[in-house]
């Protein structure tokens, strides 16, 4: 590479141990305490899996939620003071329609629902952005927040929307299992070793492939990162459809949860090989081998040994399990959409009308146009999200959509750190198990002024855990406020690693590589490739 | 309104913005002629930036008789974005890129019909937009070499210093491939070197790529020095026109600015 330009635009600059791992010391601070009382309830009062894995739906669900909030708040600017209204209409039209037994095309109800939910979301954020999109951010904020609680107001006291008492929602997962069926099959350690070793096979041939291909055109640490991301991005996509089957075949007592920690297992894997991959700097993949041999040996022994987590019989719920993972692909299918978004030049518009708005009309992009776009994809995204919302509660009523949840929402947000789409999952963790776990805490008997679980000298107060969370919330906002404004993980800066690889791409390369997809696209789209990849 | 042998970018007839009681723009003509660069000068106040702002759609003009012409379209009324689209693009008096943003991003953002700018197809095409990402970013990486920042192409916008931004912000606009350049005093509160820098830039634009460029400026010595055509703002009204030269003598220009009566002068 003749004509190298700094990949990393720090890399001259010497910082401080506290700026540098900034965002790790903070993230660890504050996901001690929270650990601790996710784990309270566990170790001191005997709760079982079952709580874990509720309390995980929800947190991604929040995620998912606060991904869609990242999208107005983040990438375009707009303070949506109503999100809880968008939620509220999402899981409504869900409920609806599920209780009017909607099935168009015979694709069923469930489909129809979130097709419906989707639908409705998004058009009524476009009649509530119409007149609003051309006020002033502050005007914006005032007017959604009303949306928000006229919303509610109608709900509470039309009948035909349900009333005070709301909707009963069905939860799929739930109906097509027995509640508390638990897991056994840990014996199928044929069925756990053929995903095993087709699962290493898969992911190193697709690293080593891409490996050869970057190395081309990158450095050797580079093209490593980028296989291994690639080699991830289709392993996902893989391991969802096997849970799939996987879930299928549950219904026919076959497989076993086993089977599906595998899975995760070995992304997760991958994910921290990526990271580790900063570390190594030898030109073997000594790193990258030894790895996956330790897996290898790691999942041989959990097999001969039965289960991974326990021996012998599971307790894992199947359909708290079952519904977990499916807020848990939801979350991925938006934080996904989500990170597309953010590299393609439509975010990179969007990004641009936040920072200036004056300035990116004068260079030709229609301000309403992209704010409208932008809203109605955070819409229907929303939808899509607030449909697992409602079936999670099991039933809907107007109380459940109170404008605190715009506002936890906002605080995931802001403390993960605005415009970064890990950061934003970062905080609903944090914020959402201090919630959910301090509600499951509520018989702990904590004393203020001092916080202590006696009353030591005679004069203090019982306080309900749940409130003194929502303390500590406000309290961590307003600091986070005052002295991180951008967050536990601020918004990447130095984004231009998409570019960067453009830089030294061949437009004939780039052409090469994705012949038949470009053509099917190109015709889709109605363009010239050779007019688009070459300069007038 | 066309004379012989002279083809007109731009037309802007009777243009006038008043606000209040302040005539701020009272009925200025300017005529941008192609293959010339063409100076707008005028002491503070006598609406130079409102009068950019009136031909490129920021602010409606006050009258009925006006007429903006660029290539011989009517672009009055029209809102600014489509204005940009046609191939007039502007600069601002204070600098205004997009500060958390990097300066490749930056001139990523100007070019049009991109195909990943739509919702849908930025979305789901993919493969397609890189192929035009890697054209425009080929196109940046030229046009960063040719302004001499291609240095600093994974900084921030806002890391940059002064000069470095006012080329950034013209590099955002030859991204977009126009025609005609408006330039809010580029040179404003940059040292000497610098500014006679940014305007050999300017004469190579014009000279090689073809593309015009009207200005405003207070810098004299620059603009008597560069510009073939000036046109004086005074109170909203233009109060001569004509070659550098002829300008300079203008008993009625010196006037103006130095605040003088044209009698006793």
């Amino acid at each position: 590479m003749d004509e190298k330009i700094l990949l990393d635009r720090d890399m001259n600059v010497e910082l401080r141990f506290v700026d540098k791992y900034r965002s790790l010391i903070l993230a660890i601070s504050f996901s001690v305490p929270v650990l601790w009382i996710f784990l309270y309830p566990v170790l001191f009062m005997g709760s079982g899996t079952r709580y874990f894995l509720d309390t995980f739906a929800f947190v991604f669900l929040f995620a998912a939620m606060a991904l869609t909030l990242n999208l107005e708040v983040g990438y375009l600017g707009l303070p949506n003071f109503g999100k809880v209204a968008f939620v509220m209409i999402g899981a409504y039209s869900y409920a609806m329609s599920n209780v009017a037994g909607l099935n168009i095309f015979g694709i069923g109800e469930i489909l129809t629902g979130l097709i419906v939910a989707m639908l409705v979301t998004g058009f009524s954020g476009v009649i509530l952005s119409l007149p609003t999109l051309k006020l002033r951010e502050d005007y914006f904020a005032i007017v959604t927040i009303v949306a928000g609680e006229i919303l509610r107001l109608v709900a509470n006291n039309e009948e035909r929307l349900g009333g005070f008492s709301g909707f009963p929602v069905t939860n799929f997962v739930f109906e097509e299992f027995s509640p508390d069926m638990t897991m056994s099959g840990t014996n199928l350690f044929f069925l756990d070793f053929i995903v095993l070793i087709f699962f290493t096979i898969l992911g190193v041939s697709l690293y080593v492939y891409n490996k050869n291909k970057f190395n081309n055109n990158f450095d050797v640490i580079k093209a490593r990162k980028m296989a291994i991301q690639k080699s991830m991005n289709i392993q996902v996509w893989v391991g969802l459809l096997l849970i799939y089957f996987n879930y299928k075949l549950v219904y026919q007592e076959f497989a076993s949860i086993s089977f599906d920690v595998f899975i995760i297992v070995q992304l997760i894997l991958w994910y921290t090989l990526k990271f580790l991959i900063n570390f190594s700097s030898d030109k073997n993949d000594y790193l990258v081998y030894g790895s996956v041999i330790l897996y290898i040996i790691f999942g041989i022994i959990s097999l001969s040994t039965g289960d991974i987590l326990n021996p012998g019989d599971t307790n894992i719920n199947n359909t708290n399990w079952y519904f977990m993972l499916l807020t848990g692909g939801v979350m991925y299918v938006v934080y996904y959409v989500m990170e597309l978004i953010y590299h393609s030049p439509f975010g990179r518009a969007l990004r641009a009308i936040r920072e200036d708005d004056t300035s990116a009309l004068s260079i030709g992009k229609s301000l309403f146009g992209l704010r409208l776009r932008g809203l109605i994809l955070s819409n229907v995204l929303t939808g899509f999200v607030a449909a697992f919302y409602a079936m999670i509660l099991s039933n809907i009523s107007p109380q459940a959509f109170l404008p605190l949840l715009t506002f936890q929402l906002y605080i995931m947000v802001i403390v993960g750190g605005t415009g970064n789409n890990k950061g934003v999952i970062f905080g609903s963790v944090l914020i959402q198990i201090l919630i959910q776990g301090t509600r499951r805490l509520s018989d702990v008997k904590i004393y203020y002024p001092f916080f202590t679980n006696e009353d030591i000298f005679g004069f203090g107060r019982l306080v309900n855990p749940f409130n003194l969370a929502l303390i500590i919330v406000g309290v961590t906002l307003i600091i986070f406020l005052i002295y991180a404004p951008e967050g536990i993980f601020p918004e990447k800066r130095d984004n231009n690693e998409e570019y960067q690889d453009l830089l030294y791409l061949l437009d004939d390369e780039a052409i090469n590589s994705n012949k038949l997809s470009l053509k099917i696209l190109s015709k889709l789209v109605n363009v010239d490739i050779k007019k688009i990849s070459m300069e007038e | 309104m066309k004379e012989e042998g002279k083809i007109y970018e731009l037309n802007a007839k009777n243009v006038y913005k008043y606000f209040g009681g302040v005539k701020a723009v009272d009925g200025a003509t300017v005529m941008v002629e192609k293959g010339k660069l063409t100076a707008l000068i005028g002491p503070n106040g006598s609406g130079k930036s409102t009068f950019y702002n009136v031909i490129t759609g920021f602010l409606q003009s006050d009258k009925d008789d006006t007429k903006i012409l660029f290539r011989e379209e009517n672009i009055k009324n029209l809102p600014p974005e489509s204005i940009a689209k046609k191939g007039m693009v502007r600069t601002f008096q204070h600098t205004r890129n997009f500060p958390k943003m990097t300066v490749l991003e930056n001139m990523l953002i100007s070019p049009q019909n991109q195909i990943g700018e739509s919702m849908f197809w930025g979305l789901l095409a993919r493969p397609l937009w890189k192929v035009q990402e890697a054209k425009f970013v080929r196109r940046a990486k030229e046009i960063l070499e040719f302004l001499e920042i291609d240095h600093v192409i994974n900084h921030l916008a806002e890391e940059l210093s002064g000069g470095q931004q006012k080329l950034l912000a013209i590099g955002r606009l030859l991204m977009a491939q126009p025609s005609l350049l408006l330039l809010d005093e580029p040179v404003a509160g940059v040292n000497p070197t610098l500014a006679n820098k940014i305007f050999d830039r300017i004469i190579e634009l014009k000279e090689e790529r073809g593309i015009d460029v009207f200005l405003i400026e207070h810098n004299m010595d620059v603009v008597m020095s560069f510009s073939d055509d000036i046109y004086v703002l005074a109170d909203g009204k233009v109060i001569a026109h004509g070659e550098p030269d002829k300008i300079q003598e203008n008993k009625i220009v010196l006037a103006a600015y130095l605040g003088e009566n044209p009698d006793d002068a």
